[in-house]
């Protein structure tokens, strides 16, 4: 490899059949917006989120709440409610990957829980990181315990990363 | 053209100005962008993934609703449905994809006992993929129990991609 000392500055093109472009160069500047980059050249995260009605209690549903694109990584899973549930009522979240908890126990919201403040599932450890497969289902389970004090307003949400190449 | 250097390489020790730097092909990856200021969404094509679903538990009814309103244009990656509990016997779920009122599928997609067992997608094809801003996706179930079970838990997931402006 030849070498050149000190700043080079080339009053026209510079052409070569390979350039290294060093590590942490380019920022948004540096891309053109009319040739915007790629789907298949970016990873992508996706947030899903199911949600039941603010003014009437939560009632049991199991629906699906994602098929996933690509293959990827789930790394968060959480529950709340607008409306916490009182005295001894209940609401149980779970979700499922093709049938099977992707948690180690579902969310129990009760009225420990504080209103608009989601609570974390902890995601199983098989396989741990969550990597899940292309066109595959996620589910939502929501069970109830108790009557006129369950809470209202549920929202339950997963975050994943999804490679394009996977 | 001037040349400069014959060997294999050529290194400047130093900062590199040039009016044109045309970049090879398949030269820039994650490592060479910094993550202290990422590519903004108007330089980035955005991949969307709309769906629809009945719930687990009763049996598909039939349902038109709407699944996508574009924010940009763009064009369908894939259309494809999925059943957490099959059909059984000669029961049939035929979905379609509207846009504005049209369908844009080559056929209706069929699921039968058969070829959409639980949880595995069955993929659709296309007949007209691109669209404009604004404009309105709509899938469409319709239901034949005849004389088996109609399943469960459908879900359509629309895949788009949409250019930023």
């Amino acid at each position: 490899m030849d070498f050149f000392f000190g700043d080079m500055l080339v009053a026209g093109t510079v052409k070569a059949d390979a350039v290294k472009v060093l590590t942490s160069t380019l920022g948004d500047t540096q891309f053109d917006a009319a040739v915007p980059l790629t789907t298949d050249k970016q990873f992508h995260r996706i947030q899903k989120l199911y949600k039941q009605r603010h003014g009437t209690v939560v009632v049991p549903k199991r629906r699906t709440l994602y098929k996933s694109r690509w293959g990827g990584e789930l790394f968060s899973v959480f529950a709340g409610t607008v409306v916490k549930c009182t005295g001894s009522d209940t609401i149980t979240v779970d979700v499922l990957y093709n049938n099977v908890s992707v948690l180690t126990t579902p969310i129990v919201l009760d009225s420990a829980n504080t209103n608009f403040v989601p609570e974390a599932g902890v995601l199983t450890s098989n396989p741990d990181p969550f990597e899940y497969e292309r066109g595959k289902i996620f589910e939502v389970v929501v069970t109830t315990s108790g009557g006129g004090s369950v809470g209202q307003g549920l929202f339950v949400g997963i975050r994943a990363t999804e490679n394009p190449y996977d | 053209m001037n040349s400069l250097g014959a060997g294999p390489g050529l290194r400047v020790v130093g900062e590199l100005i040039c009016d044109s730097l045309p970049i090879p092909p398949n030269s820039v990856g994650d490592s060479q962008v910094k993550a202290s200021e990422p590519i903004t969404a108007a330089k980035l094509y955005h991949r969307v993934q709309p769906i629809t679903a009945q719930d687990h538990g009763s049996a598909v009814v039939a349902r038109r609703e709407p699944i996508h309103v574009a924010y940009k244009q763009g064009t369908i990656v894939e259309f494809a449905c999925s059943l957490v509990v099959a059909s059984t016997g000669n029961s049939t779920i035929t979905i379609d994809l509207y846009k504005n009122g049209v369908t844009v599928l080559t056929t209706p997609l069929i699921l039968t006992a058969t070829n959409a067992t639980a949880y595995t997608q069955v993929v659709s094809a296309i007949s007209n993929n691109s669209f404009a801003a604004d404009e309105v996706y709509e899938t469409v179930v319709t239901v034949n129990a005849g004389s088996g079970t109609l399943g469960q838990g459908i879900t359509c997931a629309l895949t788009v991609d949409e250019k930023p402006s």
